[in-house]
Formats: structure tokens, C-alpha cells, sequence
């Protein structure tokens, strides 16, 4: 489930970005850190292409007609290890993002949070890894894939609501989208954590040490807990998000909010500048003066004429420039 | 320039027979030296061992003057370029040039000179075309000549090459050779393909379950294959 | 498997795209990546119903597509496969707030109406502004600009490689799926209890592939440290272009 640009505030968009970006830095801290395996980098940037080839495999889910495909966070950070899943899951959120569209630039942070950090790093420490700790097993690896999926998914979508609610963009109730959300998660996080689990067997039965080596890595680096990590990470989201909601149901706005903050004077806001500022380009060239954007129905007829000439005006231009360089490129 | 003497390679040091036993041979400079062998003879593992990615359990490779040990894998791996089977596992980066750059980047190399380099063996190789390409945009031929470019740019005095025909059809596999004809360079070839190497090469090793059976000559080839059965 | 190789033809496409040349491609990619960067911000702060102020905000893509001479329609066919989340979200405020709040002519139009149109157009907007960047930049030019900005080197090399051979492991997952195809009577997809043993398979090849990749790495002198050419500073004309088109954005 990618997050996209358009669902978010700015304001939301720049925490969760912050959040992402001090997950990774500390991942990459842990990585290099003393005992840094140069092997690694190799290791995630290949896993990294297969996870990415891996969620494009669609299988069909029995009975139903419909088909899944899997997300991979908890695979990686099987085989990996949390941290340099995290990093690998990343890259390919990254590359998504660029090349298929998926979410957006602002929309990334989000997008690593939700199924970067909710799966590889929480998901993983607080179920998969605390399962096998001790033994492991092919029962005791299903059951860790499937829990571990299953509440990574959880968390991630939970995620989205939050998210999407604190942006204010959606007439959807909290409620409604919860009840909505959670379910739909719940079958995919089966699904996919049924599939995790038959992948991770398939590996215990051909090359066993591909899983029990990042679980042992683990057992080394005692000093530094996993849990204060994930607590500073429960509390910093949580404080965002409360904050992030609170201020963004009470100042919809949040680029006017920050400039308020930046100038120190509401000078621009009593001209409702921002929202009208493309629409001042209009103004200057004075073909509707004095209109507003707002959502009176005559001003908003002059509104939409404004933008749909400008829109026209653009569209001219760029037919210029094309046939333009069309000619050029015939002569 | 390569001299390799009563060489042993175990993979799993407790339990598995070794992959290499007592193998001894040497190389001259500008010779082209063919490796042959079966599927799992150790060819690989031989070539992987002369460069200390797979530590030897017992014997010296020795190198110019330098005797291969963990102080100076840097210094060896600059003398020895190794182009691996598969070019996609060693064309790791996006483009030709940037691929080419790796090495010479590793080893302090200043930009201004690794162009420049970089240019001159595009030139010889006649791929000069290529530098800007995306690596994954090039048919089999060009990734195996782009691999070759990336390891020659480091100025390697012997070249080992894994089964350079693979992926190769027969006229690929004619311009390598060409390309290899041309390099001052000393080779050590691995290969199924005894047309490829038949007139290349100067000499052909034949190993077989990790021994060496025979080091001859060319002249003395014809003979060997006749005993082993495979009439030419 | 057409998800598969739709895939690669989309990305083969965007890629042949940013090798062209033009004014707008020779901008250099930290310029790019500000102007677009701020130019999503602008477009996602307008509030929830805002119509009119944002269609003049399609100049930018508009303009830049034809400066860089990016052809149309494969972006439009790109920004068509936007994600779905969007919609359905954008198609709930249209269903649950149905209070009109003004009438066009005849017609009536809900506040559900104008925030469901405004979040299609941001989406619209954000999508194709990413795009561009794509269409106009090479991903080798991006990472450079990433070191630029102090993203951890560590990451950097790693994007590098998942880029490069995201090709390469799609090929073996198609081969493989071909091949699963050839022997599975003419059913569709892969059943999913196959899934183990075919992600499986997959995932040792690759890891497989990453220890070859590394052998090769350490042959030519790779220490865990990646090195690479310094950028060139940023050029008068590239802070010019970004600040001003960050200005129009304002």
C-alpha cells in the first residue's frame, strides 16, 4: 500500500520524512559500525533487485481467483538482518518512487516508514526474531513469518490511516477507515505471510545458514538494545503524530503555516496570497482582474476561467516550443 | 612471472575432499596458458585461489617477485585481473565508464588519468562507442569485451579469464580472440572451448578432479587429446 | 509474465528518455531535484478543496515536457497507472460529503466533488513532476547528487547496485516463470503453493550472484569504500533556474 504525494500535508510529509531519515541514519550508523562486513553491500544491493523482482511474481491465492503478490520486509531482514533490510527496502522504495510512480518524492518518508521500518525493524525485533531466538524450527519459523508479516502489515496500515488523517485531506471518518483498513491488511498480511513462511522453509531446508546467521549476529552486539530503539521509535512517531494532527486540524495549511513561522508576519495570509499566488501570475497580466479563489459560486466561475486560460496559455506555449523544435529538427 | 608451486585448496576445511591437490605450474611473460578441464575439475576455484579470494591451505603462488599472502592482496590484485565467467557479475555498476572507473577509483587513481586510460583501452578493444552505454542495454559480446576493459584499465601484468566464451556466439567469440592476440599481456584461460583456444594459446594445462594431469606444449596437443580419448 | 516485462519496457523507456539532450536535461540534478522537491510542496499545501489554484500549477509540466522534448504520451500512460489508493480515497470524499455547496449552472457541486477533483489533480501534478526528474535525469546522475547531499556513501553504492541489477534478476525471474509456465497446463499465474520453492530458488541465485559480485568487487581493489568523482559545483545557472522556479511556485 504506497502513500502518495497527494494525500499528504506538507507537514506530515516532512515528519515522517524526518522519522525515516533517523531510522536510516542509524542503520547505516550500525551497518559500518566496528564490525562492518564489506560483503554486505553486494548482498543488499542484489537482494534488493530481487525483492523488487520478487513483488512483480503474482501467484493466484487459492479459492478465491485473485492473486497477491509480497512485500518482502520481513524476508529481507530474515536473510539480512533488520538493519540492512531497512536500507535495501529503501533502495527499492526509492527506485519505485522514481521510476513507477509509486507515491512520490514527499510521500517516500511515509512509504519507508510504513513498510520499511514497521516490518524490518519493529516487525522483526518484536515477533520474528523473539520466536526463534532460541531453536529454530520449520513450525517455529512459519508461525514467526506469518505473526511477523501479519502485525508488520497491521502497523503499516494503521500507519496510512494515521497519516492520511492528520493530512486532512479525507471526508473518510477515523473509524470508517480503520474498520476498512485493518481487515484488508489482515487477509493480505495472511496471504503474504503464508508465502514468506514457504520461502523461508524452502531456504531452512536448502541452506539453513542463510537464516540462523543474522539471527546469531544478533546475539553479539547485546549492547545495544533493540528495545530502547524501538521505545524512542513508538514515542517519536507518537508525538508526531499527535502533534502533527492536532496543529493540522487547526491550520489546514501547512506551507502558509510555515511561512507565517519563517517571515513572522501574516501579512501574506490576509491576502490569502498562497493559495492565490499562481493565480496572481493571472491577475498581473490583468485579463480577470480582481478575482478570488474561493467558494462563492461567481467567483469561483471567474476562478475556474482564470485557471483553465491559463492552463490554455501553458498548453499553447508548449505547442510552440514542440513544433518549434520539430522544424529545427528537420532542417 | 607467475610461478605456482604444490597448491592446495580445501573449501569446508573439516570435511570435504580438497578442491585443488598439489598443483604446480608457472607462466611465462606473454605466454597464453589454456586451463582445461570437466564441469568441477577446479578450475574456477584455481583461479579464484591465485588471487587470494579462496586462501590456499598449503603452497605459494608467486607473482613477479611478490609471494601472494594477506599483507599484499592490494598489490596482487593489481597485477592480476581477473574477468569472471558471467560478465553481469562483474559489470556491477550502471555504466561502461562507470563500471571501467571502479577499479582504477579503489586504487587512487586521479580522474584526469582514468579517462584517459579508460579512452585508450575502449580505443584498443574498438568499443569506444560503448563508454556511455547503460551496461544492461549490451548484447553478450559487448558486456564480455566491456568486462575485459574494466580489468585491463587496471594495468594487470597476467589476465585470468573464466570460460570467455560463454554467452558468445562463434563471431563474439572470433573478435575476443583477435582482442587477446593483440595484448601484451600474459593469460591463463579457462575453457571447455577447444576451438577457441587451440590456436591462441601457447601451452594447455588439463586438470582433473583438482590434479594436474598434463602441462604441454601446443604441438604436443594433438597427442595428449588422442590419449584421453577424444580424437581431434 | 507481463507485469515483469512491462516493467522493464517502462523502465528501458524512462531511461532512454533521460539520455536525451536538451536545455532542461543539461540542468544540473540537484537543480532538478529542488525544483521538483518544491514544487510538490507548493501543489500538496493547498487545502483540501482548492480547484482553480491548482490547474495553473500544470504549467510546470507542462512546459518542462516540451522543453525537454519528453514525448506525451508515455508519461501520460505512466501517470494513468497512478496509484490506487488515490482513487479510492479520492472516490470516498465524493461519496460522503455530498453537500452542495454552490451551483454551476445547473449543476450542483459538493465540497466531495471538488476534494475528490483536487486530490486526482495533486496526484496528477506530483506524478508527473517526479517523472520528469526521471525522464531528464540518468540514475547515475541522481546518486551522484545524493553523495553530493552527505546520503551516507554505504547507501549509495547499495541503490547502485539494486539499479543495475534489477535487469538482470527480472530476466531470471521471467526465464523461470517461462519455464514454470511450459510445464503448469496452460493455468494462469503461479499457484501459491509453488510460491516457496519459486522465491525460493530465486532468492539463493541472488544471493549466489552477490557473492560472485563481491569476488569480483575485491579483484579490483573494493575495501568497502566507494569512491567516486567529485561533482562538479553547482553552476550560476542551475541556482538561477532552481530559485526562480521556485519563486514562481510561491
Amino acid at each position: 500500500m504506497h502513500m502518495a504525494d497527494a494525500l499528504l500535508s506538507p507537514a506530515v510529509g516532512g515528519a515522517m520524512s524526518a522519522v525515516s531519515a533517523v531510522a536510516i541514519g542509524y542503520s547505516v550508523k550500525k551497518i559500518s559500525g566496528k564490525d562492518f562486513d564489506e560483503k554486505q553491500i553486494p548482498m543488499m544491493g542484489v537482494m534488493g533487485a530481487f525483492v523488487f523482482a520478487g513483488q512483480m511474481i503474482n501467484f493466484t491465492i487459492p479459492g478465491t481467483g485473485s492473486s497477491g503478490h509480497i512485500g518482502g520486509g520481513i524476508l529481507l531482514a530474515a536473510v539480512l538482518g533488520p538493519f540492512p533490510a531497512l536500507l535495501t527496502l529503501t533502495a527499492v522504495l526509492l527506485i519505485q518512487c522514481l521510476f513507477f510512480a509509486d507515491g512520490g518524492l514527499l510521500a517516500l518518508g511515509c512509504n519507508i516508514f510504513n513498510m520499511g521500518v514497521c516490518a524490518c525493524l519493529i516487525g522483526y525485533n518484536a515477533i520474528y526474531k523473539p520466536i526463534l531466538q532460541r531453536r529454530i524450527s520449520k513450525q517455529k519459523i512459519t508461525l514467526a513469518s506469518i505473526l511477523g508479516v501479519v502485525i508488520s502489515l497491521q502497523l503499516g496500515a494503521f500507519s496510512v490511516v494515521l497519516e492520511t488523517m492528520a493530512s486532512g485531506v479525507t471526508e473518510l471518518p477515523f473509524s470508517a477507515f480503520v474498520a476498512l483498513m485493518q481487515p484488508i491488511h489482515l487477509a493480505i498480511g495472511l496471504v503474504e505471510g503464508i508465502v514468506t513462511a514457504a520461502v523461508l522453509c524452502f531456504l531452512y531446508s536448502t541452506r539453513p545458514e542463510l537464516l540462523s546467521t543474522p539471527l546469531e549476529q544478533k546475539k553479539l552486539d547485546r549492547t545495544v538494545s533493540v528495545k530502547r530503539v524501538l521505545i524512542a521509535f513508538a514515542l517519536a512517531a507518537a508525538v508526531l503524530a499527535g502533534a502533527v494532527s492536532l496543529y493540522a486540524s487547526s491550520n489546514p495549511d501547512g506551507l502558509e503555516w510555515a511561512m507565517e513561522k519563517v517571515a513572522g508576519t501574516t501579512e501574506l495570509e490576509r491576502d490569502d496570497s498562497v493559495h492565490n499566488a499562481a493565480g496572481d501570475v493571472v491577475e498581473n497580466t490583468a485579463i480577470l482582474p480582481d478575482y478570488a479563489f474561493s467558494d462563492g459560486s461567481g467567483t469561483a466561475a471567474a476562478g475556474l476561467i482564470g485557471s483553465v486560460m491559463t492552463l490554455a496559455i501553458a498548453g499553447g506555449a508548449g505547442f510552440v516550443i514542440y513544433t518549434a523544435k520539430k522544424k529545427h529538427a528537420t532542417h | 612471472m607467475l610461478s605456482v608451486q604444490h597448491l592446495s585448496v580445501k573449501y569446508n576445511p573439516a570435511k570435504e575432499p580438497r578442491a585443488l591437490r598439489d598443483v604446480s605450474f608457472s607462466i611465462q611473460d606473454g605466454e597464453r596458458v589454456a586451463l582445461l578441464g570437466a564441469n568441477g575439475a577446479g578450475k574456477s576455484t584455481l583461479l579464484l585461489s591465485l588471487v587470494g579470494i579462496l586462501p590456499a591451505a598449503e603452497g605459494t603462488v608467486q607473482v613477479d617477485e611478490l609471494q601472494l599472502d594477506r599483507t599484499n592482496l592490494p598489490q596482487i590484485r593489481q597485477k592480476i585481473g581477473v574477468v569472471f565467467q558471467n560478465p553481469d557479475d562483474q559489470l556491477f555498476m550502471p555504466t561502461v565508464f562507470q563500471d571501467i572507473a571502479f577499479g582504477p577509483r579503489n586504487y587512487g587513481v586521479p580522474e584526469a588519468e582514468i579517462t584517459q586510460r579508460a579512452d585508450e583501452i575502449l580505443d584498443a578493444l574498438g568499443i569506444s562507442a560503448l563508454k556511455n552505454r547503460m551496461v544492461h542495454k549490451l548484447s553478450g559480446g559487448e558486456k564480455r569485451l566491456a568486462a575485459l576493459a574494466g580489468v585491463l584499465v587496471m594495468r594487470p601484468s597476467l589476465l585470468l579469464l573464466d570460460e570467455p566464451t560463454s554467452f558468445l556466439d562463434l563471431n563474439a567469440a572470433k573478435r575476443l580472440a583477435e582482442c587477446l592476440r593483440n595484448l601484451k599481456q600474459s593469460c591463463l584461460i579457462t575453457t571447455h572451448d577447444l576451438l577457441f583456444v587451440k590456436d591462441l594459446c601457447d601451452r594447455f594445462l588439463f586438470l582433473d578432479r583438482g590434479e594436474l594431469r598434463w602441462n604441454c606444449q601446443r604441438q604436443e596437443l594433438a597427442g595428449y587429446l588422442a590419449d584421453e580419448g577424444w580424437e581431434n | 509474465m507481463a507485469d515483469l516485462s512491462s516493467a522493464m519496457r517502462s523502465f528501458c523507456s524512462l531511461e532512454q528518455l533521460a539520455e536525451g539532450d536538451s536545455a532542461f536535461h543539461r540542468l544540473s540534478p540537484g537543480a532538478k531535484l529542488t525544483i521538483t522537491v518544491v514544487y510538490a510542496v507548493c501543489v500538496i499545501s493547498f487545502p483540501s478543496r482548492s480547484l482553480s489554484a491548482l490547474v495553473p500549477f500544470a504549467a510546470y509540466p507542462i512546459l518542462a515536457m516540451a522543453l525537454s522534448g519528453t514525448p506525451w504520451k508515455t508519461l501520460l500512460q505512466r501517470i494513468a497507472v497512478a496509484a490506487p489508493f488515490v482513487v479510492f480515497t479520492a472516490l470516498s470524499n465524493l461519496l460522503l460529503d455530498r453537500r452542495a455547496l454552490y451551483f454551476l449552472g445547473p449543476i450542483p457541486v459538493s465540497g466531495g466533488l471538488l476534494s475528490c477533483l483536487s486530490i486526482l489533480i495533486k496526484a496528477f501534478l506530483c506524478v508527473s513532476a517526479v517523472l520528469l526528474l526521471v525522464s531528464t535525469t540518468s540514475m547515475t546522475a541522481l546518486t551522484a547528487q545524493l553523495i553530493e547531499l552527505h546520503v551516507p556513501k554505504i547507501f549509495c553504492l547499495q541503490l547502485t547496485l539494486t539499479y543495475r541489477y534489477i535487469s538482470v534478476l527480472i530476466q531470471q525471474a521471467q526465464q523461470m516463470y517461462t519455464a514454470y509456465q511450459l510445464r503448469s497446463c496452460s493455468r494462469r499465474g503461479i499457484q501459491m503453493r509453488d510460491m516457496g520453492c519459486f522465491l525460493g530458488q530465486l532468492l539463493l541465485r541472488s544471493y549466489d550472484q552477490a557473492s560472485r559480485i563481491y569476488c569480483a568487487m575485491k579483484c579490483r581493489g573494493y575495501d568497502g569504500t566507494y569512491h567516486v568523482r567529485n561533482q562538479p559545483p553547482a553552476a550560476a545557472k542551475d541556482i538561477l533556474t532552481a530559485g526562480g522556479a521556485a519563486a514562481f511556485f510561491f
